[in-house]
């Protein structure tokens, strides 16, 4: 078991001006046992990490340390890492047997101590009654199980996964992420998880790292994220639906502050905000709040709205209001019963859980 | 309505008719000089010229000819040393060649790649003179050496295989060097077995390109002792008068080992023709 630390991690394709910086200045520390989330849209760096860690692809700048060994230019196979990949990557020509043997055979163990090893985690996987079978002969979530028995086998010190759930359907997906987070909770090797699936990386990970742009854009728990996102890019990215996000501007009134929306729409804000706030006076900021934080009914709310849709998922009703504003504004709330389209409704406002963002840098102020 | 289905019906019976037929008319050009060279194989008659479809006379004397011919083991060793020989080097050399044009990065890897497939576009018999002139500055003509090793060099075989192995998904290769596999496990026990159809289609052209190959030998190893079955059931039937039944018993031994090859092979064939898509 190792920690695993990046130090000014840079990692750049081509030359320019045609040159892609895919990781760029990441600073990271992984700590010994931990399951840490890497996570971000297509294109932001994540699979890349994963890689210059792996070995599989050599950074152009800064270093990668497990403990206190520089493992930089080291070639994957002395990292003693184990990769799960997005395909699996079962060799098709192979018996499951063989498959979770190959890293063994290549090792050069002896023989009844590699069969011993590999029915051992193909009973702890619950595969032990394939290991005769083709990989044909498997479904996805067999398949997944046997990439994991390969990877695991050899007991390695770091585990990489790259989207390992991504090619099962939505309930084994949902199986799968628990089934993970055990596994790893039992073994204590230190994993690194790639995904740009947000429930998947807070169910899964001890800590998440968002990445957009080959940058860090926050590192903390599931928690952190979701609660103190520091920038409007973590606040909508993390959680489903995502974030409302509303431009407009801070005024105080007789030592008050309030939200003004177009001077059509006034929120009064929290008297706690009003030192942090009030520097903001008379500059456009960006309001968040999470659509559980808005209640939308019928009469008694802050603001008045019409009704742009409703959307009914059995433990939740999400209603989605206009605000009566010159631009598109649509806020969305959870309803207390379907509304139809159009109607006048009123939303209400946990003042408690706005958050507000710089409008220039997107930030998070407060 | 009734009378619309029905008359459908018909039509599509008689375009099915037309169909068969024209396979049918297909099949017969087809097996037509196949039937005329084994029906002319059994019989000699040197005053038809050119021989009679169905011969008045029957005979085995041109499958005598070579069955107990005492050149005949020498011919066979020579034709599997030339077949086996150059099948197996150029198969070496194409694995090798195209691995590293798909998966190494050196400089000068496209060049060298449509170098080679520039090489594809010219005709093998254009290169026999200048290859010819170069083995004799190397004093290599009637060597082994100058009879097997240039034509293990085939543009064809390097670019399938090439294009074999750009198929493979780079997962494969990739979960295997991180579980340390070393370049050539990957390639034999990875790489090889995942384009298998491939591999094993090209080596079956191989066999059946050299085992048939006549001027190649002909050409830079014409001494009596390297003559393989081509050159042997040619230069013995060769005479003033031409002896139709003994090149035609000769042509029927040679096509029997290919022809035995393909049948065992064919489920591979298929397979890997629909893979390469192509043929010389």
């Amino acid at each position: 078991m190792v920690r695993v630390t990046l130090i000014e991690l840079t990692k750049i394709f081509g030359r320019p001006p045609h040159h892609v910086v895919a990781v760029d200045n990441l600073n990271l520390e992984i700590k010994d046992g931990e399951f840490l989330g890497l996570l971000g849209p297509s294109g932001c760096g994540k699979t890349t990490t994963l890689r210059l860690i792996a070995g599989l692809e050599i950074p152009t700048k800064g270093k990668i340390y497990f403990d206190d060994n520089d493992v930089t230019n080291l070639p994957p196979k002395d990292r003693d890492v184990a990769m799960v990949f997005q395909s699996y990557a079962v060799y098709p020509h192979m018996k499951v047997f063989d498959n979770i043997a190959f890293p063994l055979k290549i090792r050069k163990l002896p023989k009844n101590e590699i069969t011993e090893r590999v029915k051992r985690i193909a009973e702890y996987l619950g595969i032990e009654n394939l290991l005769d079978r083709m990989p044909s002969q498997l479904s996805g979530g067999q398949l997944q199980r046997v990439a994991l028995a390969r990877a695991l086998v050899r007991e390695p010190k770091v585990f990489l996964f790259d989207e390992p759930l991504s090619n099962l359907d939505a309930k084994l997906r949902i199986e799968a992420r628990g089934f993970l987070r055990k596994l790893q909770k039992d073994l204590g090797i230190t994993s690194i998880y790639v995904t740009h699936d947000q429930a998947e990386a807070m169910v899964i990970c001890d800590r998440i790292a968002v990445l957009n742009h080959g940058r860090l854009q926050q590192l903390g728990t599931p928690q952190e994220l979701y609660e103190k996102p520091s920038n409007i890019f973590v606040a909508t990215f993390i959680g489903s639906p995502p974030m409302n996000i509303v431009r407009g501007s801070i005024e105080e009134e007789q030592k008050a502050l309030f939200f003004i929306i177009e001077n059509k729409v006034k929120i009064p804000l929290n008297k706690t905000y009003y030192e942090i706030l009030s520097n903001y006076t008379g500059k456009d900021v960006l309001l968040g709040i999470r659509p559980e934080d808005v209640k939308v009914s019928k009469y008694g709310g802050i603001i008045q709205g019409k009704v742009y849709v409703s959307e009914y998922l059995g433990n939740v009703l999400y209603v989605r209001v206009r605000l009566p504003v010159e631009k598109e504004i649509i806020i969305q709330g959870t309803g207390d019963r379907p509304y139809d389209i159009g109607e006048d409704v009123t939303i209400d406002i946990n003042l408690n859980k706005v958050h507000f963002f710089d409008a220039k840098t997107e930030k998070l102020i407060l | 309505m009734v009378m619309n289905t029905k008359k459908s019906i018909n039509t599509a019976k008689i375009i099915e008719a037309i169909i068969y037929f024209v396979f049918i008319v297909m099949i017969l050009i087809y097996i037509y000089p196949f039937m005329r060279l084994v029906l002319t194989s059994v019989g000699a008659n040197p005053n038809t010229v050119p021989p009679q479809f169905i011969p008045s006379n029957t005979t085995f004397e041109g499958y005598e000819l070579f069955i107990f011919n005492p050149s005949m083991s020498l011919w066979l060793i020579n034709s599997l040393i030339f077949t086996f020989g150059v099948t197996l080097g150029s198969t070496a050399l194409a694995i090798f060649a195209g691995y590293a044009l798909s998966r190494l990065n050196f400089p000068g890897r496209s060049f060298f790649f449509w170098f080679i497939i520039f090489g594809m576009m010219m005709p093998g018999i254009m290169l026999y003179v200048p290859l010819f002139i170069l083995l004799i500055k190397m004093r290599l003509i009637n060597t082994y050496i100058g009879l097997l090793v240039p034509p293990m060099a085939s543009a064809y075989n390097v670019f399938l295989m090439k294009q074999a192995f750009d198929a493979v998904p780079k997962d494969f290769e990739e979960a295997a060097i991180i579980d340390g596999a070393s370049t050539a496990t990957i390639v034999f026990k990875i790489l090889l077995p995942l384009i298998r159809p491939t591999l094993i289609t090209m080596i079956l052209f191989n066999i059946v390109w050299n085992w048939n190959n006549f001027a190649w030998p002909w050409f830079v190893a014409p001494d009596r002792k390297f003559w393989t079955l081509p050159l042997g059931v040619y230069l013995t039937s060769w005479s003033y008068t031409v002896k139709f039944w003994q090149y035609a018993s000769g042509a029927v031994l040679l096509l029997i080992p290919p022809l035995t090859l393909y049948t065992i092979a064919n489920i591979y064939f298929i397979r890997g023709l629909r893979i390469a898509g192509l043929k010389r």
